[in-house]
Order: structure tokens, then C-alpha cells, then sequence
């Protein structure tokens, strides 16, 4: 970062409808994709670290504890999706980290050097519906 | 008449296929360049799910059909089937057009791959950029210093003792001491604002927190302008006053230093990955290129079938002319080029076939008149002995009725041998004429020979048969009654030409003539052989050697083969033997 590159993390959320009927072979139903994606670099002119997000909004911080638990740190949000009683959801979230958030046309490396892009494992949580 | 189709378009099919395939190609090429190339991150699940199964799954199809397109024609260039030759020709033509064009559009591609990168991202461009940046941060890193140097002077602490006597005089000597300040604003002890002068732009807005040190104020921006603010904590007249000074950047310039910062990112990035990239950019574009050049290779299978098809259909034609079928004929496409060799070989196979006809029925009229003459001559043989002997019985009855008879009994005995013998001659000169048309059904070959040869063999046992080298499976479509007397007649013939001993062999084969498949049947004899100059009416009508002979043997044999679509051929040495070979056709 202090060479002026910058990262990206990238939650993602999805929840899912559980099939138990006879065409369960099929896979659940996606219901929900959510995701959030935060860009993180230093800005020399402040001498600040700065978050920003798609939505456009930012965030400065001088000590570097306090800009990573920022960065990694997913509050509780309201994501809008609404889920129906009486059904069997489940979520599966994961975090995806670019070291070096690529620029185009430079994207294309990624597929070759797949090691630039830290996947968390997927993990379910399930999900009761009040 | 039988029709053929010389340029249609059976490979019309192909030819959308190729088109689809090639449209897929270019939106696969399109959306890799506008979703893939922005962020490989952001590739949606439609591409996942569709797009990328689809570009790993094209090119292997399109291998596929390209290898079975060339085991086809392999296949094709051994079974010598007409035109497979030229078609490899063509196709191994087009295929070097293709690879002409496309080596020099890769070489120039790399080339300028290479050029590109190398200028845009050159050290020159480096220096600017780093330059750019580290002015931008210069001046900003002044302007910082200024505010802090004045915020920590005397002078600012002399000014602001007349901050509650004169504030409009405070600011007007504030921003006489440094114009780069763009406002000043003091804040009561509780953090609530109590003086402001200066920009509006530059003014913050709200409170302060209480006791907060003395420094440098995050800073801030509204639209395109920026503030840089320093806090300074002062006491006057025993009271405590925070102090901000406020200086606007330039208008826009977060907004330029922004942009020299992602600038000199990208171009960071390419410096460290710039090898890697130029492989990779090197790799899409054979993997572009690589199923491009092998569509254009199916292409060219596809022309040269287009273009083979009417010289095959003709040459297919020529070849069933060559054979004696005159009523074959090609379908052109008016607009074809080939239309008019198309319409001139129809012309000329309908010119032919006239000219044939028309000598058929000249043949047909003189073998006629032979026949008459022959027929005349055999009925007029008999005729003389019936006058002879009526006449004896006459002179008889005239002269010496006495012995008139046992002359009688003579004279009428040979007027009944040879009315008989007129009236045999008649059945079979009727029989010869009114050959009915075949009618075709499945015949066990060896089968029916051994049949004929089983009624035949017995009088002749110094003479050895065989009918070995006649497969049992083979299987003909013929009349089972005329092809009876084919062999009838062709195996008499070779039993009477075998004076003491000798064979008689029959044999039979598949052969093929151009498309055509045919079953060859040999008659072989070790007999005298047919003299030289004989050879030549062997299937005259009424022709004969033989002393009881008729002469319609071998012409019935000749008409039912002709009748069976078939040929009928002899070999002959004399003191040999003869050999008769027939060729019945195996599809009819």
C-alpha cells in the first residue's frame, strides 16, 4: 500500500432455500446474493489509510490497528432480504482478499496467478425465520 | 430419366453452423474484452454458469468435427472414392491461405503488443508520473507547513489579542500576514463557534471537540475543493479560545492528485506484472486466434465440397455414359458458373443417346432384314423336300399307282419330319421375339447352376464339371427362368465344344465398376475354341456350327443379360477353349 497499490475485500452472503423434496438432487434454491466490497490504500496527501466502498463512501485512519479492524470488520447490516416463514434457510458466506486489487487490463493475470486472491472456505450457517 | 443435383446446397446446414459458431466466437471475444479484462472479480454467474462452459467447449467441438472431417476424407482418398484427391488438394491449398494470413497478423500483433507497452510505460513516463505526484504532495505538505509555522508564531498570538475588541481588524491582519489563509474561525472554550472571517468554502461547520491538542485537522472536501485546517489552543484575557486556520487547495485538486495516483498504480502494477502480462496477452490472443484458424480449416472443407460437388457429379455422370446409361442427366443451378459445361454435357448425353437410338434402330432394321433372309433361307430349306416328295407322289399316282404306296408312305413321312422341323423352327424364332421383360427376384447362383449342371452332366462323363469357385453367398437379382437358360444354353454350348475330355468350369466374383457393384460369372471350356473367323456373329441370330443347331442360343443368351441390365463378353483361343463372362448387376 505504501507503494501507492491497493487492496480489495469482498464479503459475500448467500442464502439459500433448502430442497428436501424429490428433485433435492437438483441443489437449493439460491434465494439471496449479497455482497460488499471495500477498497483499502494509503493516501499519501493525508498520510491517512483509506477505506472506501462501491457505494462511495469512505473512511481515514491514522493508526494501522484501527484501519484493519475496520477493513475486516463487518457490522450488522440490513441486507433487504426478506425470507418466509416455515422455510429452511441456510447461509454461506465467505471473504475474498486481493493482496493487489488488479487494474484493467492487468485483470486478466488473475487467472493465471489465482495465489494473488486469498478465498476464505464457504461456511454455512443456518438460519431460523420467526 | 434419372436426375442428379450438381451444385445444390446439401452443405447449406454446415454452412450456418460455421457462421453460428463464428458468431459465438466474436461475442465470446467481446465479452471477454468488456467484462472479463475490467475485473475478472466481477464476472457475473451468467459466465460463470454459460459463457466460460461455452469457450472451453467450442474449440474442443470444433476439433472434433475437424478430425472427423479429415478421417472422413482419409477415408474417402482410400476407397478412391472420384475427386477425394483434389479435394485434399484444395483443402491443404486453403489451409496455407489460412496460415499466410494469420502468421504475419500474430507476428504484427506481438510486434505491436510489445511496441505499445514498451512506449506507454516507458522510464520517461515513469519520472512524470512519480514527478507529478511528488509536486502535488509538496505543495500540499507547504501548505500544511505554513499554517502550522503561522498558527505557532508570535505574530498570530499579537493579532488575536484583538479578537474581542476588533475581529473584523484580526482578520484583515491575518490574512495581510499569509494570503495563502483562507479563514480563520474561534472557537469558545465549550467548542461552540464564535468568530469566523474569511471563505465560506473554507469555514467548519458545527462544533469542536472540547480540549482537543493542538495539530492538524483531518482534512476535507465539499465537491471539488479541499481545506487543509490547523487547531491552535490560545488564552486571552484569561479565557480559552481554540483557533483554526483554514486554506482551500486548488479547485479540483484532490481530483488531479487522485488521478496521478491511479495512474502511477497502474503503472506500478504493470512494471511489476508487465512480463506476465505480455505472456498472457500473448496466450489470449493464440487462444482467440487458435479456434479462428481452425474454423477457417472447416471452411475450407466446406468450399471444397462446394466446389468438388459438380465436377464429382459430373465426372459420376461421364463414368455412367462411359457405361451405356444414356439417361442420366445433371441438375445445374442457373446462376452456377458451372450451369453451362452442365447444360452442354446434358445436350451432348442427349445428342448421344439420339445418335444411339437412332443407330439401334438401323441395327434393328438390318439385323431384321438378316434375320428374314436367314429365315427365308431356313424355311425354304425344308420347303424343297416337301415339293420333291409331293411331286413323287404325283408322278406315282400318274405313272404307277401300284407302287404308289410304299412311295407314299416315304414321301409323307418326309414331308412330316420337315413341317415338324419348320414348325420348331417357328417356336423358337417366336420365342426368340417374344422374350418377355424379366421379372426380378433373389437367385442362389451357385444354386441354380448346380441345378443346370445336374441336368446336363450325365451324358458327358468324360467331361469334368465344376462350380466351386461359386459362392453360395452370393445372391443376384434376376429372372430365376431366363437366367436358367443363360447357363442352360452357355453351359451346352461348352459340354458339345469338349470333343473327348475336358472341363467345364464356372466361376463367380464380385466386381466393382465405379460406383457400381456387378457379379462376374465365367463359363469356361477346354473345347476347339470358336474359329477366328466366326468370332464375330457368335450372336448373330440363326448363326450356327453345329449341324442341328438353330442359331438363337447365344442371342437369347445375349438378349436376357442385355434385358437384366447386364454384359455379356466372350475370350476364345483355338484348341483352348472359350471363356463367356457375364456381368449382372448386383443393385438393380
Amino acid at each position: 500500500m505504501r507503494e501507492g497499490l491497493e487492496s480489495e475485500v469482498q464479503f459475500n452472503l448467500r442464502v439459500y432455500e433448502r430442497n428436501k423434496g424429490l428433485f433435492s438432487f437438483l441443489g437449493d434454491k439460491l434465494v439471496a446474493d449479497w455482497r460488499r466490497v471495500r477498497r483499502a490504500r494509503w493516501d499519501e496527501f493525508s498520510g491517512e489509510f483509506l477505506i472506501t466502498t462501491a457505494a462511495g463512501g469512505s473512511r481515514q485512519m491514522q493508526a494501522a490497528p484501527s484501519f484493519l479492524s475496520t477493513l475486516f470488520h463487518l457490522k450488522a447490516v440490513d441486507t433487504g432480504i426478506r425470507l418466509a416463514s416455515g422455510h429452511n434457510y441456510y447461509v454461506l458466506s465467505n471473504v475474498q482478499i486481493q493482496i493487489v486489487r488488479l487494474v484493467p487490463p492487468l485483470t486478466m493475470i488473475a487467472l493465471f496467478l489465482p495465489h494473488r486472491q486469498i478465498d476464505t472456505p464457504w461456511v454455512e450457517t443456518e438460519i431460523e425465520v420467526k | 430419366m434419372k436426375l442428379t443435383r450438381s451444385t445444390g446446397s446439401p452443405s447449406a446446414a454446415g454452412l450456418i453452423s460455421l457462421v453460428l459458431i463464428y458468431i459465438v466466437l466474436i461475442v465470446l471475444i467481446l465479452f471477454f474484452s468488456t467484462q472479463v479484462l475490467r475485473d475478472i472479480s466481477r464476472a457475473s454467474t451468467l459466465s460463470s454458469f454459460i459463457v466460460v462452459p461455452i469457450a472451453l467447449l467450442l474449440p474442443i467441438f470444433i476439433i472434433v468435427t475437424l478430425i472427423v472431417n479429415v478421417i472422413r476424407l482419409a477415408r474417402e482418398r482410400r476407397s478412391g472414392q472420384p475427386g477425394a484427391r483434389f479435394k485434399i488438394r484444395l483443402i491443404v491449398f486453403f489451409i496455407f491461405i489460412a496460415f499466410l494470413s494469420s502468421v504475419p497478423q500474430g507476428i504484427l500483433s506481438i510486434s505491436f503488443i510489445n511496441t505499445t507497452m514498451n512506449s506507454w510505460f516507458s522510464t520517461p513516463t515513469r519520472t512524470a508520473l512519480q514527478g507529478g505526484v511528488d509536486i502535488a504532495l509538496e505543495y500540499v505538505n507547504d501548505r500544511l507547513a505554513n499554517l502550522t509555522t503561522f498558527a505557532d508564531s508570535d505574530v498570530l498570538a499579537f493579532i488575536l489579542r484583538d479578537i474581542n475588541r476588533s475581529p473584523d481588524r484580526v482578520w484583515s491582519n491575518i490574512h495581510g500576514a499569509d494570503p495563502a489563509i483562507s479563514g480563520v474561525q474561534v472557537f469558545e472554550g465549550s467548542g461552540k463557534e464564535l468568530y469566523y472571517r474569511g471563505q465560506p468554502t473554507a469555514q467548519l461547520k458545527g462544533q469542536i471537540e472540547l480540549n482537543r491538542e493542538d495539530g492538524m485537522l483531518p482534512k476535507e472536501s465539499y465537491g471539488s475543493t479541499s481545506v487543509l485546517r490547523f487547531l491552535k489552543n490560545f488564552r486571552i484575557d484569561g479565557r480559552r479560545y481554540a483557533v483554526v486556520l483554514s486554506a482551500l487547495l486548488p479547485e479540483g485538486f484532490d481530483q488531479k492528485a487522485q488521478a496521478l495516483t491511479a495512474s502511477r498504480e497502474t503503472f506500478t502494477q504493470l512494471d511489476r506484472f508487465g512480463s506476465i502480462f505480455r505472456l498472457v496477452l500473448v496466450l489470449f490472443f493464440s487462444v482467440f486466434s487458435l479456434p479462428m484458424l481452425l474454423l477457417s480449416i472447416l471452411v475450407s472443407f466446406l468450399l471444397s465440397e462446394e466446389i468438388m460437388r459438380p465436377i464429382v457429379n459430373l465426372e459420376e455422370a461421364t463414368r455412367r455414359v462411359a457405361e451405356g446409361d444414356f439417361s442420366y442427366r445433371i441438375l445445374g443451378r442457373a446462376s452456377d458458373e458451372l450451369s453451362m459445361l452442365v447444360s452442354s454435357f446434358n445436350r451432348m448425353v442427349s445428342e448421344l443417346e439420339r445418335s444411339r437410338l437412332k443407330l439401334l434402330q438401323t441395327e434393328k432394321v438390318t439385323a431384321w432384314q438378316e434375320i428374314a433372309q436367314r429365315l427365308a433361307h431356313e424355311i425354304k430349306n425344308p420347303l424343297t423336300p416337301i415339293k420333291l416328295s409331293a411331286q413323287r407322289i404325283l408322278r406315282k399316282v400318274q405313272t404307277d399307282p401300284q407302287d404308289l404306296p410304299r412311295i407314299a408312305e416315304n414321301s409323307v413321312r418326309a414331308i412330316i419330319n420337315e413341317v415338324e422341323s419348320l414348325d420348331r423352327l417357328l417356336r423358337e424364332f417366336r420365342d426368340f421375339s417374344r422374350l418377355p421383360a424379366p421379372t426380378l427376384a433373389d437367385v442362389k447362383l451357385r444354386e441354380l447352376i448346380q441345378e443346370v449342371a445336374e441336368v446336363h452332366a450325365p451324358p458327358h462323363k468324360n467331361v469334368r464339371m465344376s462350380f466351386d469357385e461359386v459362392s453360395e453367398e452370393i445372391v443376384v437379382q434376376a429372372d430365376r427362368n431366363q437366367l436358367k437358360q443363360v447357363f442352360t444354353n452357355l453351359i451346352k454350348n461348352a459340354l458339345e465344344a469338349i470333343e473327348d475330355e475336358g472341363r467345364v468350369i464356372v466361376r463367380a466374383d464380385l466386381v466393382r465398376k465405379g460406383n457400381s457393384q456387378y457379379c462376374r460369372v465365367q463359363v469356361q471350356d477346354t473345347g476347339r475354341g470358336i474359329e477366328a473367323e466366326y468370332q464375330n456373329q457368335v450372336f448373330n441370330p440363326y448363326f450356327t456350327t453345329k449341324g442341328a443347331g438353330t442359331g438363337l442360343g447365344l442371342p437369347i443368351v445375349e438378349r436376357i443379360i442385355v434385358d437384366h441390365k447386364g454384359q455379356i463378353w466372350f475370350e476364345t483361343g483355338e484348341g483352348v477353349g472359350t471363356t463367356f463372362f457375364i456381368d449382372l448387376p448386383m443393385e438393380t
